[in-house]
């Protein structure tokens, strides 16, 4: 044993699941936030999938992410060849925390959803991230309004995932469920895939967690490098989504925001 | 090797505490994730360390896991992949989900008066050892609201014992005294027990997890599952065994022999794979091979496709004339087949089954059933190929009824 999850492992379930979710789903589609979690999902789908993704993958663009991204979202789309749907959500200036990510984006999503017929969405989410993300299923139900019945979630036996769809509703797949943040950072290094450079500490702050410019403010850091990041999380005794609007991580908070599909 | 651990047991035994207080201990958790579950954050009147699992507001407010939990312990350098299950009966399904992938069980039972060896603890029991868990450590819980006193360790480990000799459980148990409450006996010894003379819960656990099997039986032969097809190349898993680039195989249903070629591991051509990994091959002739099939060594064959006897673990009262007249699902090796059950068979002697055909199944033990696909499905005994061999039994409309093994 040790004290580290074994990369290879990993790898090897997240792409089990993978192929499962595009093996048993007819319309399925990836979130990408072009963050470091989803940009490993979509590292690992190309290995999957050999070298090339079947699936589109979406962003929510609600016009107020950093400079830095959309440049690192054309530079990605480029050289992956990614089949990317842009689903444009409306800010309301006034909005943060619980009702932007709750309300906008899923507003978006939804739409997106009916129109292009969607009955299975990849969310790179990590049972690590927050305690009610720790009972998640790898394959997830949603109902029609995208609420999450967290309290009958189906039993998942082994590598038997519920794929039966109900009308209207949809799944959501989580290849990353295992991961820690370290996990996926250490991957990141391994496999050289490349990174939002807002991660990268500049001027003695990096981001940690991203979300968009209203809600996620950066950590002070010197980790100006992935092996910098990595040595960061070993000492660190906050959480990974101290740098997100207090708001949505409170107790309950998130349970609620969760169970009405908020991803 | 990845050991995956569940906590077991009955309700309000202690599983979240246990699991809770291990994660502040072990310093596996950060501060603040500790804060939030303090009183002066959420309301209530003592400490709960389980609240780091029971996350959601309704199992706080009713006391209760409702679903499993992940959680991973960092102790002594060593990496555990931890679960804790909900112990309620009406739970069974979710506490599988959490127990079907552990190679450990941590049964939690009470010592307090009152609370002791139900019948929910033989059940969970019972179920880990039909579903391959063979190792499980005992924890006899609240050993403070016993005095700390032998008997009542000794009167726990006695009724455990004679269960499973009763039942034909031959899991290796491991017993040890604590509270979960109060971490005595947990990581360090307890100074209130010292008629205790073996090694503390944690210790034990490292000492058993050494000697433990992680589920990966070697075998001689060889087992690919087909996943998908995507044009004219094949998706799978190398379950058991190894596989040669361009040798000859089997492939099942059907027995058609066929070689496999441009065997491939992300995008790269690989000389040979072995078990388990995730592979990408092309098929000559490709035998309209598709998800669900099996592709064995040269003369190897599954042990049955449509007609076999398994042993059935309901989780709910079922009506055995109900059973044998509905038509349920076998959900497992990526198929999902109509099954009908065709016989119902007394075999246990720990308890008694019902006789008239009217009578309910309970949930209290396995039940031997002859059963019948509806179509080809390539299984194997349990005993010999375990990934191979295990399904859930669900109904029409989609619900868990039970779990079952290939004999
Ligand atoms: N005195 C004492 N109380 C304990 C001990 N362990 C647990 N408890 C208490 O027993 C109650 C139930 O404990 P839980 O950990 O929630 O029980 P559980 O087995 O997880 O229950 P379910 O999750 O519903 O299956 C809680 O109030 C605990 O504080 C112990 O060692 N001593």
């Amino acid at each position: 044993m040790a004290a580290e999850n074994n990369l290879k492992t990993l790898e090897e379930k997240s792409i089990f699941i993978l192929r499962e979710a595009n093996a048993k789903f007819k319309h399925i589609a990836a979130l990408w936030s072009m963050g470091k979690d989803s940009t490993t999902m979509l590292a690992l789908a190309r290995k999957a999938f050999m070298g090339k993704i079947p699936f589109q993958v979406i962003y929510i663009d609600n016009g107020i992410d950093f400079p830095e991204s959309y440049e690192f979202m054309e530079e990605m789309v480029k050289k992956w060849g990614l089949d990317l749907i842009i689903a444009k959500s409306n800010i309301k200036s006034e909005l943060s925390g619980f009702s932007c990510c709750g309300a906008n984006k899923t507003v978006a999503l939804k739409k997106l959803m009916k129109e292009k017929r969607f009955d299975a969405i990849i969310a790179s989410i990590r049972r690590d991230e927050h305690s009610i993300r720790a009972k998640e299923r790898y394959f997830s139900p949603r109902d029609t309004s995208f609420k999450w019945d967290y309290k009958n979630q189906p039993a998942e036996l082994w590598g038997n995932y519920a794929t039966k769809i109900y009308d209207g509703s949809h799944f959501r797949v989580h290849p990353l469920l295992d991961w820690s943040e370290s996990d996926v950072w250490r991957y990141i290094k391994k496999e050289k895939i490349p990174i939002n450079p807002l991660y990268l500490a500049k001027d003695g702050y990096r981001y940690r967690s991203l979300g968009c410019t209203h809600c996620t403010v950066p950590i002070k850091s010197s980790a100006s490098s992935i092996e910098g990041i990595i040595k960061e999380l070993k000492i660190t005794k906050t959480e990974e989504r101290s740098g997100r609007s207090q708001d949505k991580e409170k107790a309950y908070v998130m349970e609620k925001l969760r169970s009405l599909g908020y991803m | 090797m990845d050991y995956r651990i569940t906590l077991l047991g009955e309700k309000d035994h202690g599983k979240s505490t246990l699991l809770g207080n291990l994660l502040i201990k072990t310093g596996s958790i950060k501060r603040s994730r500790i804060n939030s579950i303090l009183p002066s954050s959420i309301g209530g009147k003592r400490f709960e360390p389980g609240y780091l699992l029971d996350s959601f507001k309704e199992e706080r407010d009713r006391g209760m896991t409702i679903d499993q939990t992940s959680a991973e312990i960092i102790y002594k350098n060593n990496l555990l992949h931890m679960t804790d299950v909900p112990g309620h009966l009406e739970l069974l399904k979710n506490m599988l989900t959490g127990a079907s992938n552990a190679s450990l069980g941590i049964f939690v039972v009470s010592a307090k008066m009152g609370e002791g060896f139900t019948n929910q603890s033989k059940r969970h029991l019972y179920l880990s050892n039909l579903m391959g868990i063979g190792a499980m450590l005992v924890a006899v819980n609240k050993m403070d609201m016993a005095d700390f006193k032998e008997k009542a360790f000794i009167d726990i480990k006695k009724s455990i014992t004679d269960y499973c000799s009763a039942a034909g459980i031959k899991s290796r148990l491991v017993f040890v005294p604590i509270s979960a409450y109060n971490m005595e006996n947990v990581i360090e010894r307890a100074k209130n027990m010292q008629w205790y003379d073996g090694k503390p819960l944690m210790h034990t656990l490292l000492e058993m997890l050494e000697h433990i099997n992680p589920g990966i039986v070697e075998q001689n032969g060889m087992r690919i599952l087909i996943q998908d097809k995507i044009d004219d190349a094949f998706f799978g898993q190398v379950l058991y065994g190894k596989i040669k680039n361009g040798s000859d195989i089997i492939l099942h249903p059907g027995g058609k022999k066929v070689r496999l070629f441009n065997l491939k591991k992300f995008n790269k051509v690989i000389g040979s794979s072995k078990a388990p990994s995730n592979i990408y091959f092309k098929l000559n002739p490709d035998a309209n091979a598709s998800r669900g099939d099996i592709l064995y060594g040269i003369g190897e064959h599954p042990s049955a496709e449509i007609v076999f006897n398994a042993k059935i673990f309901p989780i709910k009262n079922i009506s055995a004339y109900e059973l044998s007249k509905s038509k349920v699902s076998f959900n497992g090796n990526y198929s999902n087949v109509a099954m009908r059950i065709t016989g119902i068979f007394d075999i246990t002697k720990a308890a008694k089954v019902p006789k008239r055909k009217n009578a309910a199944i309970t949930p209290n033990y396995a039940i031997n059933m002859a059963v019948k696909l509806a179509k080809k499905c390539p299984t194997e005994h349990f005993n010999a190929y375990p990934i191979l061999g295990r399904f859930g039994m669900y109904s029409k409309s989609g619900i868990l009824l039970g779990v079952g093994i290939v004999e």
